[in-house]
């Protein structure tokens, strides 16, 4: 009962952006603990750092997840979880290095090459991070060889494509064959506002959805924590 | 048959803006990221205060040049600008119906604005990058509303009016046709310049038409009147 009590107050914590105690966001939370404080109590506590990320942080990011689908939030919002995740974080990375806790994969994401636009990628790097994820983010105009290089490192990973630009989502369909020529089981997500379900479908792709949310619950389901 | 585009005709008008001269204020910050202005909750405020503070060095550039005796094609959804001919579709075609001249503009908030929203980046700071990207987006759209002011205010003393500003990559308009945009600027003007794939460098550029006659109109522009329910401006928040 009192760990899920600190696990809920964690998952509260991160779904409404409150990183620690000195931050002043959200107001009604001013001057109590945050998901940082939390994390660290829970530790103490001896809950099992894998369901502390589980029950406490990848919940409330999930949640903050459907508020923003559903148009309830902003970017804003998000990004103030995101920084109470990444606060919270802090403690149990410790613990991914020695194995304690482990993460659910490696989601490699990048704006695909001639694209620079970055502020959507990004939000989704966060949240499958907040995911549960290792998530390595390339940046913009990112060569196809870069994402052949990741998936050669990472074995099993998952690649998030990311454009802003008819012109450019063009590249996706190069990127995709590419990847899926070295390993054709590598799941490829794509994003972005000219990009389709049926172009998805055309280039031989996994997945499209114009949902940050969508795409955590998606790779989730294939690599449950 | 119009005028040749064959030599590009100089730029009448360009003016530099600083960060003072746009205006910006802290309540179209926080309406563009999505808060009530004047109820952003702390630390926005605070956050916003500080970017302000790495924008007061920023400007924008940018410009016009008119050409006249262009032609509007509603049955074939085109303008022809010179011996340029844009297929501006449906809408676009339609909102630029009547026009006896075209402005083709460009405006940029220059190159530091994405410097500086890298650089927060970097250092892990994602929301002082997003705010100071709001910023450069904010500014450039500013910078073409006064660019625009001046174009009405100069025309009205002829008796002409002006229409909003259309560009490639929206309303259905292909981005391609940028390509041809440009070809009525001067080379590298304002330090814009048009990659392969149709994207202006530095990011946080703008370019396009604004039709000007003596019965063209500027109206309430809205969303409705597009299909394209994929544009990231659709619903903005």
């Amino acid at each position: 009962m009192i760990n899920d009590h600190i696990l809920e107050r964690i998952a509260h914590c991160v779904e409404f952006g409150k990183s620690d105690l000195k931050s002043p966001y959200p107001p009604d939370l001013k001057g109590q603990e945050g998901a940082q404080e939390l994390t660290r109590a829970a530790l103490d506590m001896g809950i099992d750092p894998g369901l502390i990320l589980s029950a406490g942080l990848v919940k409330g990011m999930e949640r903050i997840g459907a508020k923003f689908r559903a148009n309830q939030v902003f970017v804003p919002h998000v990004l103030m979880s995101a920084k109470a995740m990444t606060a919270a974080m802090e403690h149990l990375k410790p613990l991914f290095l020695s194995g304690e806790v482990k993460r659910r994969g490696t989601f490699v994401i990048g704006t695909v090459a001639g694209d620079l636009h970055d502020i959507g990628k990004n939000i989704v790097a966060m949240m499958v991070e907040g995911g549960g994820w290792e998530v390595l983010n390339l940046g913009v105009d990112v060569r196809d060889g870069q994402f052949m290089d990741a998936v050669n490192s990472f074995p099993g990973c998952i690649i998030g494509l990311s454009a802003l630009l008819t012109t450019t989502m063009v590249s996706m369909e190069k990127t995709t064959r590419a990847i899926k020529e070295i390993n054709p089981t590598t799941r490829v997500l794509i994003g972005g506002a000219p990009v389709t379900e049926e172009f998805c479908e055309s280039i031989g792709a996994d997945f499209y959805t114009p949902y940050p949310q969508d795409a955590v619950d998606y790779i989730n389901r294939l690599v449950p924590l | 048959m119009g005028t040749s585009v064959q030599q590009v005709i100089p730029v009448q008008h360009k003016v530099q803006l600083t960060f003072e001269e746009l205006g910006i204020e802290a309540a179209a910050l926080e309406d563009y990221i999505g808060f009530q202005p004047g109820s952003a909750p702390e630390p926005f405020p605070q956050l916003i205060d500080e970017i302000f503070s790495e924008c007061r060095i920023l400007s924008a550039q940018g410009g016009y040049s008119i050409y006249n005796g262009v032609q509007i094609d509603r049955t074939r959804k085109c303008m022809l600008v010179g011996d340029l001919e844009f297929q501006t579709e449906a809408i676009v075609t339609k909102k630029l119906d009547r026009s006896k001249a075209v402005a083709v503009f460009a405006c940029t908030a220059g190159n530091e604005i994405s410097r500086l929203a890298s650089e927060f980046n970097r250092k892990g700071h994602s929301i002082h990058a997003y705010l100071i990207d709001s910023v450069g987006s904010i500014v450039v759209e500013r910078a073409m509303d006064l660019i625009q002011e001046k174009l009405k205010s100069a025309m009205q003393s002829d008796g002409l009016l002006i229409t909003n500003r259309y560009s490639p990559g929206y309303c259905g308009w292909d981005i391609r046709e940028q390509k041809k945009l440009f070809e009525l600027l001067p080379p590298d003007f304002c330090g814009i310049r048009l990659t392969e794939t149709m994207l202006m460098k530095p990011v946080k550029s703008v370019s396009g038409f604004i039709g000007i006659g003596r019965e063209v109109k500027y109206d309430s522009y809205t969303c409705g009147y597009c299909d394209d329910k994929s544009c990231i401006y659709r619903n903005k928040r």
